[in-house]
């Protein structure tokens, strides 16, 4: 089985998504009304928010690898669009 | 006597917070199951492409961490929720019978009051039954009381068993070590402290009272350290950054850095028409205002050190032959073009050596072999609305 460069641009795209989505995570704060009065607000947001240096890195690592592949799978569709068009007589 | 207090808190929110955990873990999940797949058992047919899942891949032990986290988190909200839902149902109850009584002493009480001031004998019968009906009320109340401590305690017992539950998830490999907390913390104080500073009246105030000043130039100080320090050993933040933040706090204010400060947030349309497009407060004017001028004379003091690259691109064999062989001769080149470019990009970027005289991930307008369906498993996850931000606003909104 092989994957076609529009999926590792697929790819790329949801990895970037995912690098924002735990870029934006962290701040518990707007959560902590739900919890009202007792501990577990706090614990939730040590949960949720402590981990700020494994974040910062994986968040650095997934956007780095999106863009890549982003980038790297896009060439190639473009390329292979561009050779199609040609070989059947599109223009460059 | 102090009528007893509701119970604050949201079983929805806590629901809803379960929810986007959920979806989080499983988005999350997915990603670690497909950085693994990825850079295991899979053929990459370029050494970039094999450098990008190793790199991938390495990230997958954490990706799964906070997929155990968020997953494991879950049910124990959920169950607060409950637990908070049946308590708040319960102390509600217990508040309205609580008042209930509490009416009915103040008017038998006013009942009493009457009859003795009319003379009455206190030990009339129908005194006497307006006495035992107010022993009643008292009672009604005390129950109230009683139920409403119940409830009460019954939710704290959920609360800490909630947060013993996820300080247990939080005891992983991801957690912020103690070094790291305490540098972030220092600058969070510092930055405090030394805004103070920024405030349009403060440098008098500190020269005026030279013990006020030097705890905030301190401050200031401590914050530029901390910084420094994350960055040295976390490798968080950037150095321009850092030396913006020197310079500034060196820096005192000029008219330039109030006039920076008070455009701060402002922004000119196509029309010409300037708008205000971010609110700030005076001191957070003031210290934007000073970065900005900090950040000019940094750019102005690198402008005196910095050189052009030469560059020279590669001259192209003219392409030659039929229509046909020529458009053969463009498509061959544009994918050579388009694999070293992407090789280039790749192994640049990821800082993999090897990259000459390489297959390239192109080879065969593919990139990888026998990948499982891992990707169409991400891709259709990431396309499911499933942002936990964008649900907690829903809830917020509620």
């Amino acid at each position: 089985m092989h994957i076609d460069a529009d999926e590792i641009a697929a790819l790329g795209v949801s990895l970037l998504d995912l690098a924002d989505a735990l870029a934006a995570q962290g701040d518990s704060s707007q959560d902590a009304w739900a919890f009202g009065e007792g501990n577990a607000a706090a614990s939730f947001a040590e949960l949720v928010g402590a981990w700020q240096r494994e974040r910062l890195r994986v968040c650095r690592g997934l956007a780095h690898l999106g863009e890549a592949a982003t980038s790297v799978g896009g060439l190639y569709v473009d390329t292979e669009e561009r050779n199609r068009q040609s070989l059947v007589g599109g223009v460059w | 006597m102090i009528a007893p207090g509701p119970l604050k808190g949201s079983p929805e929110g806590l629901e809803a917070l379960a929810e986007a955990l959920s979806a989080s873990a499983a988005r999350v999940g997915d990603h670690a199951h497909a950085a693994r797949s990825l850079g295991r058992g899979v053929t990459w047919e370029s050494p970039a492409g094999a450098e990008f899942a190793t790199q991938l891949a390495q990230l997958a032990p954490v990706l799964q961490a906070v997929a155990d986290r968020y997953a494991g988190a879950a049910p124990e909200l959920r169950r607060l929720a409950e637990a908070l839902r049946r308590a708040q149902t319960a102390i509600a109850a217990a508040i309205e019978e609580w008042h209930r009584g509490d009416d009915g002493i103040v008017s038998t009480q006013q009942r009493l009051d009457a009859a003795a001031m009319s003379g009455v004998d206190p030990n009339a019968p129908q005194v006497v039954a307006v006495r035992e009906e107010q022993r009643g009320y008292v009672a009604r109340r005390q129950q109230a009381d009683a139920a409403h401590t119940r409830a009460w305690m019954d939710y704290v017992a959920a609360d800490q068993h909630c947060a013993a539950a996820l300080d247990a998830l939080a005891l992983d490999t991801i957690g912020d070590p103690a070094a790291y907390r305490l540098l972030h913390g220092i600058e969070a104080v510092a930055d405090g402290i030394s805004l103070v500073g920024s405030i349009p009246g403060a440098g008098w105030a500190a020269k005026r009272f030279p013990a006020v000043g030097l705890p905030i130039l301190l401050a200031g100080w401590a914050s530029v350290a901390s910084r420094g320090a994350l960055l040295v050993f976390y490798d968080e933040g950037s150095w321009r950054d850092l030396g913006l933040d020197a310079l500034s706090t060196a820096m005192s204010f000029t008219g330039g850095s109030l006039v920076k400060g008070a455009v701060a947030g402002t922004a000119k349309g196509v029309n010409g028409e300037v708008r205000c497009v971010k609110e700030y407060t005076a001191a957070q004017r003031a210290r934007l205002g000073l970065r900005a001028e900090a950040s000019e004379r940094w750019a102005k003091a690198r402008s005196r050190f910095s050189f052009k690259r030469s560059s020279n691109p590669p001259v192209a064999e003219p392409v030659t032959g039929t229509l046909a062989q020529r458009a053969q001769q463009l498509a061959s080149r544009a994918k050579e073009s388009a694999r070293a470019t992407a090789d280039r990009l790749l192994l640049d970027d990821l800082r993999a050596a090897g990259a000459a005289g390489t297959e390239g991930m192109y080879a065969a307008g593919v990139t990888v072999r026998e990948a499982p369906k891992v990707i169409d498993a991400v891709t259709s996850r990431a396309e499911a609305p499933d942002e936990p931000r964008s649900q907690r606003k829903v809830v917020a909104t509620h």
